[in-house]
């Protein structure tokens, strides 16, 4: 069996209808023990006491926010080279998710920075970056709703899904590019892989990361689908009003 | 140090986003399938 198979919008309706209450239940089941595990039976960190918890939503919540972009650049690229609509609309149906994950990151840093920096906001490279990252998402959004035409717009859209890729490579290394801000290089460097958070806080936070990964999966499934099934109804619509 | 009020306006907008992110993606999804099914009945 061929992974294209899953191109053909029925094909990948089926899938979504097998898969989606299995990924439902196991995001909820990890983000539930992941995120009450870090708020409820996590110690107060030494430096940053109680606040330390904010890193159960805002790491998940960045690490998704890039990860996202980079799944819609792929399922942008197959668009462009292999024409799949489904593709297309995977990209669509992930947008919302990514900017809500970049929102997330960028409010509970805001108030993380209060008791740690002193300061909500600073025109630091992580922090501005990611601000131009979320503009990036809401654009993206915005040229979906403003062409009428599916292939044209799927084009525009995947145009820019490129070139919004530079910067979320600039998000994600904007500490080690610029270095000179407030924000901290990241805790858990997955090449090198020497993370320099303790266990107790490192548990909680994997399975919270899981937990995030699998709700995008849920996400992204279900609302590929809806965006099939209204595109489906848009045609039949389309063919009724011609006679 | 009690940063009790900073996490707590934290999670909430945290956790009420996603909530709301997921109500939102689940309404739409059972809207698009029924508005289909209706359409896909009828002779």
């Amino acid at each position: 069996m061929s992974i294209w198979e899953f191109a053909n919008p029925k094909k990948f309706l089926q899938l979504a209808d097998r898969i989606g209450p299995v990924l439902w239940t196991l995001a909820l089941a990890f983000l539930c023990v992941g995120l009450s595990w870090g708020l409820l039976f996590t110690p107060d960190e030494a430096r940053q006491g109680s606040s330390a918890r904010i890193i159960y939503l805002h790491v998940p919540a960045a690490m998704m926010a890039i990860n996202i972009w980079i799944m819609m650049l792929v399922a942008s690229l197959i668009w462009v080279i292999r024409r799949h609509h489904v593709s297309a609309l995977a990209a669509k149906a992930a947008a919302p998710v990514g900017a809500v994950m970049t929102l997330i990151a960028l409010w509970t840093g805001a108030i993380w920075g209060i008791p740690t920096w002193n300061t909500w906001w600073a025109w630091d490279p992580r922090l501005t970056s990611f601000l131009i990252f979320f503009l990036f998402y809401l654009g993206y959004l915005a040229l979906w709703e403003a062409i009428e035409d599916r292939d044209a717009v799927a084009d525009l859209t995947a145009i820019l899904c490129i070139v919004g890729s530079v910067f979320a490579i600039l998000s994600r290394y904007a500490v080690r590019f610029w270095g000179n801000g407030l924000h901290q290089d990241t805790s858990i460097p997955v090449a090198t892989g020497g993370r320099t958070i303790a266990d107790v806080y490192w548990l909680p936070l994997v399975i919270s990361l899981i937990g995030f990964f699998l709700l995008f999966l849920a996400l992204v499934f279900t609302r590929t689908s809806t965006e099939i099934r209204r595109q489906r109804l848009r045609m039949i619509e389309l063919r009724e009003a011609r006679g | 140090m009690d940063h009790t009020l900073y996490v707590t306006l934290a999670w909430a907008g945290g956790v009420g986003a996603l909530a709301l992110l997921v109500l939102a993606s689940v309404i739409a999804s059972r809207r698009a399938r029924a508005a289909l099914d209706a359409k896909e009945r009828r002779p």
